[in-house]
């Protein structure tokens, strides 16, 4: 039979069967398009179940239109009956989805679909609900059995029903896009149910069933219903617990107070706590990050918010959470609640929260973390691992929890107190690599290196530290810092010296640097008389008594540390015995407690001690000591270098001092001699003179004591004269009197008359007389010169001249004799002619005046001399 | 007829001894008074009103020079005559200067000493032959040098100098007038400095300028 049914032999195309075809594939296809449309879900599947109901009637009513046997038919008409049973329970399906009242109705339906099926299974395997077909004009069409009648009973009663639900959900829904929606199915089953008129030819009535054309209507005003409204509103349905709980993301559920109404699994598991235990409690109270009073006024302004907390769990390892929360709005607009879902963003904390192997493998990492970790809440510890009890010197972090934590910060890292409440100096969120010092239990300061940031510990804000122990490594760093430093001090210290000479600025800086170095109370130089037999302070710094240089006689008990070679260290001076005391008078007064004596040697002799005071007990430490043996060690040589260049100093200038007082004396004793004899001895002649004239009177001119006493006359002249001549080459009194130039002129025109020597006198700016010792020099030298001349020169032409320049005065004597070869004189400096040279030089540079000499053989003598002059 | 009245300056009691004896030897002339210094002149003159001071040159306290131009400058009535062992052209010019009537040396006779007394006292000039002689010796000696007085402080340049300006003019370095003239260049540098120093003129063209118009270049 069935091979026959799809025998195509048995069909004929019947005119009539194409409406019903069309219809049934645009019903298909719009059920389709709308199934995707709203996707697949309760309502969705419900409305394409009715579509395919729709679709496999008029499709089975086509094949039986155009079939050309009963049998044909009939199978058609059993097969459609399979399909139309069905229809009815749907519908109710459909309406109690789209209304949202399909849990209140599942017991009906289930009263619905049961029959329904019963009906179905009767309708295609037995007759008693299509008996037969009629043949009408326009094709085959089933004709009802015994049941038909309470098939429809039922099927109108359901299809009855379903409109009496729309109705009522009609009148229940406000205002708004529900209520169109269900008005728009409503009218759109109304219109459906038309197609009841396919009924009448099943009851033998001549008519052709038009009942397509309400379906197509239908399924038209469902499409627009569908594409104006869709199937349901699209606000979450959050009050199904099943979605929520299935959620990865912790969801809670606030009133309008912000009191929890609801929490999910998730959110249970992120607060630790069952939902008995945060339902009805302000989400502040478990959980400060979540919304912060301006938070919520931000949200309630925007009606959504998402942001990113910490939040600390109990683990070790905040959670970043993203929580974003939106405001559940009323009819009126009031805010009915706030819905917050809060999605955690480490990684980590979920495979934490997955495997409980990890975690507790992290807190192990944590417990034995080499850096000292510690929470910090409340100003109290509320967290301290291992490591920071061992740092902080607690035999348990259970007893170091018990302290309060400010205690273990040293005072001067105080500001920097990490409390929970109020973190001030953690503005940031992290707070990172800061070094500050930690007090142990046992009152040790130990240097940190901190990281520090804020945390939330058990819904509250906290401060979690880690720190390193960097005492070590400090005290490293401090000890070369201090290495270089003492270089560096050390090497300029020399550099200093070296560049010094003189011995009392060495001194002095010798016991500063010991001083600063060592950072004593006190410092000074003591150096030791060469015979051994006293000393003498030379430099005190630091004194709080003035010190003047006392020489202190050196006996038997002081020697011993002032001549040792070996540094000596005298810890305690005070505990000494009163005649000890005595020992170093001016520690004494300075009250001098710790001492250190450290020796000047030059060349192994002993010539004083750095002293180094400290006026309270002061161990001298290995670096003290080293650095003020280098210290002295360097002073030795700048001691020895300053002694040599003093005493070369000095002999220079006792030589000068000698050689200027030579020539001093010997001037001074020519003008004493040039006086004696021009005043005593000239005047005595004189006075002897005056005598013989009036001797004259009383003589009788013809005898012959007259010509005695003419005799004597000529002789007292002559011998006045000679005096006279003497005295003036000693020291000619017109220098005295009239100064340089007239006297220069006196010599030039002497020296000229005398040696037939042409001489060309010049002076020039020299209207003020000079100083007479100068005077005096630059005459000497102008007579050196002048008989060198006569002597050595062979010249015929000399000039001497006196100028004076901006800086000084510069006096020349030039010959145009025979000259000398320069190297030649400098060879024999032994002879007569040196020697006046050498006086000239003498003479000059008493005024730190220079004199150079140009001479060639044929080329005559030049004297240059030039004397600096401080300006006026 | 009045006799003329003297007073003694020197510090030699010798001398004034023999002096006084020497002129109370002459009728005309009384001594009045004796000093022993230039300060003690000076008040003795204001005291006795001599008419002639014989003073002598050098003495403690106030020299001669001194003494004599404040007698000359209080009292205008009294001459001075200066009596010294001093006999060089300095001196004679110091002394003509400080307002002196007459210059006699010690070793002049008693006859020119007389005469010195009674000219001075009438207001004459007088001077002891020897100082004559050495005023004319340096009148001629000026005249030959065509060298102002002694004391001037501008001169001009030397036979050496005019040489160098001459080759300085003519452009040649320090060097090469160095080599010509066999002196060392520091040597021609203190010419070249000297000359500068002493016309004031500072710029090498101005002193070639200078030696042109001067006539120094060599032909």
């Amino acid at each position: 039979m069935a091979t026959r049914v799809f025998d195509l032999s048995n069909y004929s195309l019947n005119a009539y069967a194409v409406p019903t075809f069309a219809a049934a594939l645009v019903v298909f296809i719009v059920g389709l398009l709308i199934l995707f449309r709203e996707r697949i879900y309760l309502v969705s599947l419900s409305f394409f179940f009715l579509t395919i109901v729709f679709t496999a009637w008029l499709f089975c009513f086509s094949w039986m239109y155009c079939a050309q046997n009963e049998a044909s038919a009939l199978w058609w008409a059993n097969t459609v009956y399979l399909i139309i049973p069905l229809g009815p329970p749907a519908i109710y399906q459909f309406a109690a989805a789209v209304l949202r009242v399909h849990a209140e109705n599942k017991r009906l339906l289930w009263a619905m679909w049961v029959p329904s099926v019963v009906f179905a299974l009767l309708g295609f395997y037995t007759n008693e609900l299509v008996s037969g077909v009629y043949h009408y004009s326009w094709g085959y069409y089933p004709k009802y059995g015994e049941l038909g009648l309470p098939f429809l009973l039922f099927f109108f009663a359901v299809l009855f029903a379903a409109m009496r639900l729309y109705t009522i959900e009609y009148r229940k829904a406000s205002d708004g896009i529900h209520k169109k929606r269900i008005k728009a199915f409503q009218l759109a089953w109304m219109i459906a149910f038309v197609g009841a008129v396919d009924i009448l030819p099943k009851f033998g009535i001549d008519f052709y069933p038009l009942g397509f054309i309400p379906v197509l209507l239908f399924i038209a005003l469902s499409a627009r219903a569908v594409w104006r409204f869709g199937f349901e509103n699209h606000a979450p349905s959050i009050q199904s617990m099943q979605i929520l709980d299935a959620m990865s993301e912790a969801i809670v559920v606030l009133d309008e107070k912000g009191v929890i109404r609801m929490a999910n699994r998730v959110a249970e598991q992120l607060f630790g706590r069952e939902e008995h235990e945060l339902r009805d409690k302000p989400l502040s109270s478990i959980f400060n990050g979540a919304l912060p009073e301006e938070t919520s006024r931000k949200l309630l302004e925007t009606g959504k918010l998402s942001y990113e907390v910490e939040y600390f769990t109990g683990g070790w390892q905040p959670h970043k959470l993203l929580v974003s929360a939106s405001v559940v709005r009323g009819e009126e607009r009031q805010v009915t609640g706030i819905v917050v879902s809060m999605r955690d963003l480490s990684e980590r904390s979920e495979k934490e929260r997955k495997s409980p192997e990890q975690k507790e493998k992290y807190q192990n990492i944590v417990e034995n973390s080499l850096d000292g970790i510690v929470i910090v809440q409340d100003g109290k510890l509320v967290y301290v691992n291992q490591q920071a009890a061992k740092v902080f010197e607690y035999e348990s972090p259970e007893l170091m929890k018990m302290t309060d934590f400010s205690d273990s910060v040293a005072p001067a890292s105080r500001p920097f107190v990490l409390t929970g409440e109020n973190p001030q100096t953690i503005r940031e969120e992290v707070f990172r690599n800061y070094e500050m010092k930690g007090l142990t239990r046992h009152s040790k300061i130990v240097d940190l290196e901190i990281n520090a940031r804020r945390i939330t510990w058990n819904g509250k804000p906290a401060v979690q530290a880690s720190f390193r122990d960097i005492t070590d490594r400090k005290m490293l760093e401090r000890e070369q810092a201090l290495w270089l430093w003492e270089q560096e001090t050390l090497s300029s210290i020399d550099r200093k010296l070296v560049s010094m000479v003189g011995l009392q600025r060495i001194l002095d800086t010798i016991s500063l640097n010991a001083k600063s170095l060592t950072r004593a109370d006190f410092a000074g130089v003591v150096m030791v008389k060469s015979d051994k037999s006293a000393y003498t302070w030379k430099s005190v710094k630091g004194n709080s008594t003035s010190v003047h240089e006392p020489i202190i006689r050196l006996t038997h008990d002081r020697s011993s540390v002032i001549l040792s070679k070996e540094p000596v260290v005298m810890d305690d001076l005070s505990n000494r015995t009163g005649e000890d005391k005595e020992r170093f008078p001016v520690l004494q007064a300075e009250r001098v407690y710790s001492a250190g004596f450290f020796p000047l040697l030059v060349e192994g002799e002993i010539r004083g001690q750095l002293v180094v005071g400290f006026r309270s007990l002061h161990t001298f430490s290995d670096r003290d000591v080293r650095l003020l043996v280098s210290l002295s060690e360097k002073s030795s040589i700048a001691i020895a270098n300053a002694q040599l260049y003093e005493n070369l100093v000095r002999s220079e200038q006792e030589l000068k001092l000698l050689s200027e007082a030579r020539v001093e004396a010997q001037e001074e004793e020519r003008r004493r001699i040039a006086r004696e004899i021009h005043d005593s001895l000239g005047q005595m002649l004189t006075a002897i003179k005056f005598n013989l004239e009036i001797l004259e009177d009383h003589v009788p001119p013809d005898s012959s004591a007259i010509k005695h006493v003419n005799d004597s006359k000529g002789l007292l002249d002559s011998a006045m004269a000679e005096a006279r001549e003497i005295s003036y080459n000693l020291m000619p009194s017109v220098l005295e009197d009239f100064g340089l130039v007239p006297a220069l002129q006196l010599l030039c025109d002497q020296f000229s008359k005398r040696r037939d020597i042409k001489v060309e006198y010049r002076t020039h700016g020299l209207s003020d007389r000079l100083e007479p010792t100068l005077e005096v020099t630059l005459y000497r030298i102008v007579q050196e010169a002048l008989n060198n001349v006569a002597k050595h020169a062979e010249a015929n032409e000399v000039s001497v001249q006196v100028i004076m320049h901006a800086d000084g005065l510069r006096l020349t004597v030039e010959d145009n004799g025979k000259g000398f070869s320069l190297s030649e004189y400098t060879a024999s400096v032994d002879g007569r002619h040196g020697m006046g040279l050498v006086g000239m030089r003498e003479r000059s540079t008493s005024f730190h005046g220079t004199i150079e000499i140009d001479s060639a053989p044929g080329a005559g003598t030049t004297i240059i001399v030039d004397i600096p002059l401080a300006k006026k | 007829m009045k006799k003329i009245k003297i007073l003694i300056a020197d510090d030699h009691s010798l001398i004034r001894t023999g002096i006084s004896t020497l002129l109370q030897s002459y009728e005309d002339f009384v001594v009045v008074g004796e000093a022993t210094n230039g300060e003690e002149a000076v008040e003795m003159t204001r005291k006795v009103q001599p008419d002639v001071v014989i003073i002598d040159l050098s003495m403690p306290k106030m020299n001669g020079i001194e003494a004599t131009k404040l007698i000359r400058e209080r009292y205008p009535e009294t001459r001075v005559l200066v009596l010294t062992m001093h006999e060089n052209e300095e001196y004679i010019y110091q002394i003509f200067r400080s307002g002196a009537g007459g210059y006699v040396l010690k070793n002049s006779s008693r006859e020119e000493l007389y005469e010195a007394v009674r000219a001075v006292a009438k207001g004459e000039k007088f001077f002891s032959t020897r100082v004559s002689e050495i005023m004319v010796e340096g009148f001629i000696k000026r005249g030959e040098t065509q060298q102002p007085e002694v004391s001037s402080s501008d001169s001009p340049l030397t036979k050496r100098e005019k040489e160098i300006l001459a080759l300085v003019a003519e452009g040649m370095t320090n060097q090469q007038i160095a080599d010509k003239l066999f002196i060392s260049p520091r040597t021609v540098d203190t010419h070249r400095t000297n000359i500068m120093q002493k016309l004031g003129i500072h710029d090498v063209v101005l002193l070639a300028r200078y030696a042109v118009e001067h006539g120094l270049l060599r032909k």
